[in-house]
């Protein structure tokens, strides 16, 4: 489900109002329908895939918990880790797998039509951890199935995040006494804002430079690189604002995606501020378990390369994905070689902060491009055509109406409080910014090019 | 925008600035400003030119805004 389509925007309000009109008892079932209701508005094909795998990790936790002997137990664990992974597989990599064994084997590409359903690799990933968590004996099972249902399925993080943890999501959303987090509208305009006025103005320019690789100078290629790197940002967690929003105004309260990513010194601190639910996720179901940094270096080197190509390939089903998480690999590599030799620390902090924005940037080139080679056409365009002239061609075809609208918009959420501090003086400030994205909505709606979330794709 | 337009665009400006220190102007500037939106709206600028004003006034008003209670 699209935050800015209509029925969304149109039907938060109402299903929000019900919600706290409804007796306590009831707002869970309130939200299940909401929830199944609004993804079945977004993506009606994708909703069997949702039931069928809701039953088959609820029967799987129970199953794991009924079972008596440590061999069953594992074996249902297994049995739902292949179902998850199994769909995931299919829906996601099998059309990307036949084609590159296609190439590989010098035959036609079967060109598999299969539709990718609407946030598979978020809630496939949550309900993972559950079953996990069930069976190391962490997560007490849930034996009602409409709110186990609700746990997979609560519609502010369904498609694109957060992923909760069982132990934090499920208490909150079988707590009756719940009360609404106020503060929840600010996030949620803030969301909106960075979305709308911010992602939605910086992404055309983008779209066009890395439609033709190749072709422009570097001043164009660089500009679209920092303006995808702001742009994927501010989609992101613009999204995550207005899921955490959403969920504290129907008080729950989920956990927080980004703090700051780019203002990090090291790539390894990137991380640990970017995506931040997805990052503990690998690295509790994935990295720790493979030994973590508790091994001999090599190890070390090899798990931190098995994690972040699985993240490259959580992405998106393509080479030039596992090539981004490759490089994010690499550096991290790095960065663990250089602190062992403790030459990190002679670089000042602006330098460190410069050195790991460029690294960032590069590699957004490959998570950006089509494909690998085009990747490389744009970095190839880099030196070329540097001047004053180039410059003013790029930022024209920018737009000054578009450049005006990113400043604004950067300067309005720098200056707004980030939460709700009491401040009377802030609401006129709220009130224009509130007809800013009213507005911005309305352009987008008019002219019919609002781009979706970049992080719907995956 | 016309004359008039442009005189209620800096009336708006005016108050969101004082809008920090005294109540009575943040009510004023919401006022005008609902004024200015649909007098816009209503003469038929361009969604885009509303959007810019807005982010314009926002910006003065948290400006004027910030560390008041």
């Amino acid at each position: 489900m699209n935050f800015t389509a209509t029925a969304f925007v149109t039907g938060f309000p109402l299903v929000l109002l019900l919600h706290w009109l409804c007796p306590p008892g009831g707002r869970w079932v309130l939200l299940l329908a909401a929830s199944v209701a609004f993804y079945a508005i977004g993506s009606p094909q994708s909703l069997g895939l949702l039931v069928v795998i809701t039953l088959g990790t609820y029967t799987a936790s129970l199953l794991i918990c009924r079972s008596k002997s440590q061999k069953a137990r594992t074996f249902w664990c297994v049995a739902a880790l292949v179902l998850c992974f199994g769909c995931l597989g299919w829906f996601k990599y099998a059309g990307w797998l036949a084609d590159t064994a296609a190439v590989l084997l010098g035959r036609s590409s079967p060109a598999l039509q299969i539709l990718l359903p609407a946030g598979i690799s978020f809630y496939t990933f949550q309900t993972l951890t559950y079953v996990i968590d069930v069976y190391r004996g962490t997560q007490q099972v849930e034996k009602n199935l409409a709110r186990y249902a609700l746990f997979v399925c609560f519609f502010p993080q369904l498609v694109a995040g957060p992923i909760e943890r069982s132990g934090d999501l499920l208490p909150q959303l079988k707590n009756e006494h719940r009360t609404p987090d106020w503060n929840g509208a600010l996030i949620l305009l803030r969301g909106f804002a960075k979305k709308l006025l911010l992602a939605d103005a910086m992404a055309p320019f983008v779209d066009v430079v890395y439609a033709a690789p190749g072709q422009g100078d570097g001043v164009q290629m660089m500009l679209a690189t920092v303006l995808f790197a702001g742009q994927i940002y501010f989609d992101f967690s613009g999204y995550s604002d207005i899921a955490v929003g959403a969920a504290a105004l129907l008080g729950v309260r989920l956990s927080r995606n980004f703090d700051h990513p780019y203002g990090a010194v090291s790539v390894r601190e990137f991380w640990r501020r970017w995506h931040i639910s997805l990052t503990r996720w690998f690295t509790d179901y994935l990295y720790i378990p493979l030994g973590g940094s508790r091994c001999d270096w090599r190890r070390h080197c090899c798990n931190l390369l098995i994690v972040f190509l699985a993240s490259g390939l959580w992405h998106g089903a393509a080479w030039h994905f596992v090539l981004w998480g490759a490089l994010h690999g690499f550096f991290l590599i790095g960065e663990t070689w250089l602190s062992r030799r403790k030459k990190m620390l002679a670089l000042p902090r602006w330098a460190a902060h410069l050195c790991t924005l460029t690294l960032v940037c590069v590699a957004w080139v490959f998570f950006r491009a089509d494909s690998i080679p085009s990747a490389l056409l744009l970095l190839g365009q880099l030196p070329r055509g540097w001047s004053a002239a180039s410059v003013m061609r790029a930022l024209s075809a920018v737009g000054g109406s578009a450049l005006a609208q990113m400043a604004l918009g950067l300067l309005c959420l720098k200056l707004l409080p980030e939460r709700w501090n009491g401040s009377r003086g802030q609401i006129p400030a709220l009130f224009w910014l509130t007809i800013a994205v009213a507005a911005a909505w309305l352009t987008g709606l008019t002219a019919d090019n609002a781009s979706a979330f970049l992080y719907f794709q995956f | 925008m016309n004359l008039w337009m442009w005189a209620l665009v800096l009336l708006c400006l005016g108050s969101a600035l004082l809008a920090g220190r005294h109540g009575w102007a943040a009510a004023l500037n919401m006022l005008l400003g609902t004024v200015l939106v649909l007098a816009m709206l209503a003469v038929g600028r361009p969604v885009r030119e509303l959007l810019l004003v807005a982010l314009t006034l926002c910006a003065a008003a948290a400006f004027a805004g910030r560390g008041t209670t």
